[in-house]
C-alpha cells in the first residue's frame, strides 16, 4: 500500500491546511475499499501495474484536491481560460520558472517575472478580484492587455480596443524612453 | 470558437446543469438513513446514479457546511468511516426540495 500512502500524501499538499486531516482520512477509507473489492472480484492482490492504472484512473493529486477547493472560489474567465484542473500545475511552474531563472543568475529575467506575475493577479486574470483591487486594475498595463486577449478570444471584454491598444503603446513608449535615458548615462 | 464538437459540449454542459441538481436530491434522499460515502456511492450506483468519488465528497462537505447534513466518524469494518445522515434541518428543506421537484416534474410534462 505505499503508493496509496505517497498518493494520498500528495493530495494533503493541495488541500486547505484547515480540512485537510479529515479529507485525507476519508478519502483513504474510500480508496481502500474501492480496491478491496476490486481485489476481491480479482481473488488476489493487485500486481504492480494494476495497482498504478488504478490510481492512474483516479486522477493526478493537484486534480483530486483541486475539486475540494472549487467551492472556495467562484468561477472567473481567467480562471476558466487556464482551467481549474490545470491552474495550480501552471502555478507550480510559475514558481519553478522563477526559482530557476534566479538561480541560473539570469537576474533581469527573473526580476520581470517578479513584476510581471503579480501584476497579472492584481490586474485580475485569474481570479475575481475584491472590489477596491478591481476599481484600480486599469492602472496596471496588463489589464489592458488582457481585454484584448479576451476580445481577441470572443470572451466578455471592458472598454475599447483602441483605448487598450493606446495605454499599451503610451505604456512601451514611456518606459522605452526611460530605460534609454538610463541606459545612456550607465549603459 | 466554433469547433465540430461544439455542439457535443453545449449538449454536455447542459446535462451536467440538468444533473447537478437531481444529483443533490438524490444524495439526500439517500441520507435519510445514515451511511458512509462509499456505501452511498454503491446505492446510488446501483440506483442508476452513477457519481465519482471526486464530486460525491466534495458535494457531502458542501452540504455539512450548509446544516442539511450531519457526520461523525466510527469505526467500521476495523477501518475508520465518516457516517452521513440528514440534519433536522436537512430533513425540512429535503421535504420541501421534494415537493418542489414534483411540482416542477408535472409542469414540464404538461410543457414537454
Amino acid at each position: 500500500m505505499d503508493i496509496l500512502e505517497s498518493y494520498l500524501r500528495a493530495v494533503k499538499r493541495c488541500l486547505p491546511r484547515a480540512q485537510s486531516e479529515d479529507i485525507i482520512k476519508e478519502l483513504s477509507d474510500e480508496l481502500h475499499s474501492q480496491i478491496d473489492e476490486q481485489q476481491a472480484a480479482l481473488g488476489r492482490p493487485f500486481n504492480d501495474a494494476e495497482m498504478m492504472a488504478f490510481f492512474k484512473q483516479h486522477g493526478d493529486p493537484m486534480t483530486v484536491a483541486r475539486r475540494y477547493r472549487q467551492d472556495h472560489h467562484s468561477l472567473s474567465l481567467g480562471w476558466e481560460l487556464i482551467g481549474p484542473e490545470l491552474f495550480p500545475t501552471y502555478l507550480m511552474f510559475l514558481a519553478f520558472n522563477l526559482t530557476l531563472t534566479i538561480a541560473s543568475g539570469k537576474a533581469a529575467v527573473a526580476f520581470v517575472n517578479l513584476i510581471y506575475v503579480p501584476m497579472m493577479h492584481i490586474s485580475g486574470l485569474f481570479y475575481p478580484l475584491p472590489k477596491f483591487l478591481r476599481a484600480i486594475s486599469p492602472l496596471w498595463p496588463s489589464y489592458h492587455l488582457q481585454q484584448l486577449v479576451f476580445n481577441a478570444l470572443g470572451a466578455p471584454f471592458y472598454g475599447r480596443a483602441g483605448v487598450h491598444i493606446a495605454v499599451l503603446l503610451g505604456v512601451t513608449l514611456l518606459l522605452t524612453l526611460l530605460s534609454m535615458r538610463r541606459l545612456a548615462r550607465v549603459g | 470558437m466554433a469547433s465540430g464538437n461544439s455542439n457535443h459540449d453545449l449538449f454536455e454542459n447542459l446535462r451536467l446543469e440538468l444533473r447537478r441538481g437531481s444529483l443533490i436530491l438524490a444524495v439526500l434522499a439517500s441520507l435519510q438513513h445514515e451511511q458512509y460515502g462509499y456505501t452511498l456511492r454503491k446505492a446510488l450506483t446501483d440506483h442508476g446514479m452513477p457519481i465519482d468519488e471526486g464530486t460525491l465528497y466534495p458535494l457531502l462537505r458542501r452540504l455539512e457546511t450548509q446544516g442539511l447534513l450531519v457526520s461523525e466518524w466510527r469505526e467500521e469494518e476495523k477501518r475508520n468511516k465518516r457516517f452521513y445522515r440528514l440534519s433536522e434541518n436537512g430533513k425540512e428543506v429535503f421535504k420541501q426540495l421534494v415537493a418542489e421537484w414534483q411540482s416542477m416534474n408535472s409542469s414540464l410534462n404538461g410543457i414537454l
